[in-house]
């Protein structure tokens, strides 16, 4: 039967986003495969040069809507890093718990999307449910839904507010229930099972020649977290496992990011239990020296870094973002080829897509 | 963490099925639903929610950081002639390109601007979420919320009674005040180290011009441009000072200036600004105001 390729995107419901998945089939087979991203750019790159250090956290807030937390935590990171800023104790302990929470909500928002490509419908309100939790703690913390613009150079926005660590300890017990319930309902659910175990097997070599990081890398036997091997911010003094499997099947990804999410509420409690008095901002300066910062932080997706080169302004010369989805979409055809078009779904909603970043 | 689950093919189903079943009866029997019914009930918004701003008019003094700071450029300054406070500049918003950072509110030297937990903005016409600065205006907002900042009560110095005497700078117990020499106007002029201050009120009792006074200040987090003098470009027009809203300016007359006037009399000397770098909020304004380049502030937009 004759070869021909097809366009999955850029208006699918499986892309999340605006992506574009060529894929080429012969019969029912992918026989190759080709992501194309480049129809979501915003220029955010170029837009930060304009704009003082400052004004450029809530533009880092906007490059993914699901983590938003950690790409403005990243953003503060690496220009503490130019600008040789300490940040007080408490308010590194504030970020880890926020950051912490805006993981479980961002698995948790990959789940609904994920269990709503499969089919399961119920899977999708059930987890959407539930990241409202954390959605509302957050606010409660920061003052916003979804783009917070909490953590500042030098610190954080604001102190917690009084309940904040009752709710949060409570929200951590309520979601390891729920967590026994999604475990209930989708390992224990035939149809996921047989849509997820064994497809779209990336295996160990590729995924690390090709960049990968994240939950697809270590869903694939590697174990690299840079919460564990790099650490940053107060991660060292914090009990706690980086989540690894050997398969590297869609189900894999699935098993590593829930357990991801019981690692989190662990994080979650040990910060708020260990969080010091004291101190939450210290004022930063308004220019940065001449020279170059680099941040690099472990993103519910994969590994974020920035990089920045000031020149004595109070603006970046330049402002380099690495998102990891834009790395790990190119291992793209490593997954698909050899599985039925039926599968591109399944494989291609285990990577948790975010275009956002993809294409800054 | 948990290990993987073997389930029969009698797990398989009846697994979900006992998960869906308790969530019907818990949300439909019991009756504890997890939505509201929306514009009849609302959700408790924490008091920290960003939302529409109010504008406190009388703590607001004009200096314009908001716009300054504002990542997208929503804010502009509008001129108001206003019964009770004369001729003033107050900030108006355009919620339409808003993106409800708070760093206008963050920025704010006085704590002027607030947002409130309003979030119900929409609008069929782009003009009607275009607040002017009397469509914010809500000055007893400010009473109702708690405060982020902290204010604390900081000695303020009123340059034109200040006669140079030195008196504050012995009573400061913590010595932080620095008896600075002002060279255009040969006079010396206190400068206070405000973080070491503990607002122990001796300098204010020892003033005999009562020129330093207690005032309360909220800290700020903000590293703010300094405005820095050219001495030898200043004119003495006085546009700076008029243009400063923290009355941070003074001017000075200059001894020694004074010119012989036909009829013998002498002329008055010629003034210069005198800053006080204390008072200084960095908006900006006397740099835009001087017409002769003798204020430099790095980073500030012309
Ligand atoms: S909240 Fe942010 S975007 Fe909105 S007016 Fe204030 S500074 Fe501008
Ligand atoms: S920053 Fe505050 S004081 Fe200054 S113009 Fe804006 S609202 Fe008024």
């Amino acid at each position: 039967m004759a070869e021909m390729w097809i366009n999955m995107g850029p208006q699918h419901p499986m892309t999340h986003g605006l992506w574009n998945l060529r894929i080429k089939v012969d019969g029912e087979t992918i026989t190759d495969a080709e992501p194309e991203v480049g129809y979501l750019h915003r220029g955010i790159e170029k837009l930060c040069e304009g704009k003082t250090y400052t004004q450029i956290i809530p533009l880092a807030d906007r490059l993914c809507y699901g983590s938003s937390m950690t790409w403005s935590h990243l953003y503060c990171l690496t220009v503490e890093d130019l600008m040789g800023v300490e940040v007080p104790e408490r308010a590194e302990y504030i970020r880890v718990a926020a950051i912490e929470m805006q993981r479980i909500a961002s698995h948790l928002m990959w789940l609904a999307a994920y269990a709503v490509d499969l089919g399961a419908m119920v899977g999708f309100i059930y987890t959407m449910r539930d990241r409202e939790v954390f959605i509302d703690l957050l606010q409660a913390l920061t003052g916003s839904r979804l783009t917070y613009n909490y953590p500042r150079i030098g610190g954080v926005a604001h102190d917690v507010p009084p309940d904040f660590e009752r709710d949060s300890l409570r929200a951590c017990d309520y979601m390891e229930k729920k967590l026994v319930e999604y475990e209930d309902l989708f390992d224990g659910s035939k149809i996921f099972m047989m849509r997820n175990v064994g497809v779209g097997k990336l295996r160990k070599e590729d995924a690390m020649n090709l960049g990968v990081t994240g939950p697809p890398l270590r869903a694939s036997g590697v174990n690299y977290d840079l919460r564990k091997d790099m650490s940053y911010s107060v991660y060292p003094e914090l009990d706690f496992q980086a989540c690894t499997l050997p398969d590297g099947d869609c189900y894999a990804r699935y098993r590593v990011r829930m357990d991801e999410m019981y690692e989190s509420c662990k994080i979650v409690r040990q910060a708020i239990q260990k969080m010091p008095k004291g101190k939450w901002r210290i004022v930063a300066p308004r220019n940065a020296p001449s020279g170059t910062g680099l941040g690099r932080v472990e993103d519910p997706r994969g590994e974020g870094m920035m990089y920045v080169v000031g020149d004595g302004t109070d603006k970046p010369y330049r402002l380099k973002i690495r998102s990891p989805i834009f790395v790990t979409v190119s291992a793209a055809k490593k997954m698909l080829v050899g599985y039925k078009v039926a599968d591109v779904v399944a494989i291609m909603g285990g990577l948790d897509m975010c275009i956002g970043e993809a294409d800054r | 963490m948990p290990a993987r689950k073997r389930l029969n093919s009698f797990g398989f189903v009846f697994r979900p099925m006992k998960r869906t079943g308790k969530q019907v009866w818990e949300s439909l029997i019991v009756g504890k639903p997890n939505t509201v019914l929306y514009p009849y009930h609302k959700l408790n918004l924490p008091p920290t929610y960003r939302g529409k701003h109010t504008l406190d008019f009388k703590k607001c003094i004009g200096c314009a950081n908001c716009v300054q700071i504002c990542p997208n450029d929503c804010m502009w300054m509008e001129k108001i002639e206003d019964p009770e406070l004369g001729k003033i500049e107050r900030p108006g918003i355009d919620m339409g390109r808003c993106l409800f950072c708070g760093l206008c509110v963050e920025v704010c030297p006085t704590v002027a601007l607030h947002e409130t937990v309003e979030f119900e903005l929409a609008s069929s016409d782009r003009g009607k979420i275009k607040f002017s600065a009397k469509e914010l205006r809500d000055d007893s907002y400010a009473d109702k919320v708690v405060e982020e900042r902290q204010k604390r009560a900081v000695p303020v110095l009123d340059l034109g009674k200040c006669t140079g005497c030195e008196k504050c700078a012995g009573e400061c117990p913590e010595m932080c005040i620095a008896m600075m020499p002002v060279e255009s106007v040969g006079k010396l002029k206190p400068e206070i180290a405000l973080p070491k201050c503990t607002a122990c009120e001796k300098c204010v009792v020892a003033c005999p011009e009562k020129a330093l006074t207690m005032k309360d200040m909220y800290e700020s987090y903000f590293e703010m441009p300094e405005p820095k003098f050219i001495l030898k470009n200043c004119t003495g027009c006085n546009a700076c000072a008029k243009a400063c809203p923290a009355d941070a300016i003074y001017m000075m007359e200059m001894p020694g200036t004074e010119r012989i006037l036909k009829d013998g009399k002498k002329s008055k000397p010629k003034k210069r600004a005198v800053f006080v770098l204390e008072k200084c909020v960095g908006c900006g304004k006397c740099f835009r105001a001087c017409k002769f380049q003798s204020i430099e502030m790095p980073g500030v937009k012309k």
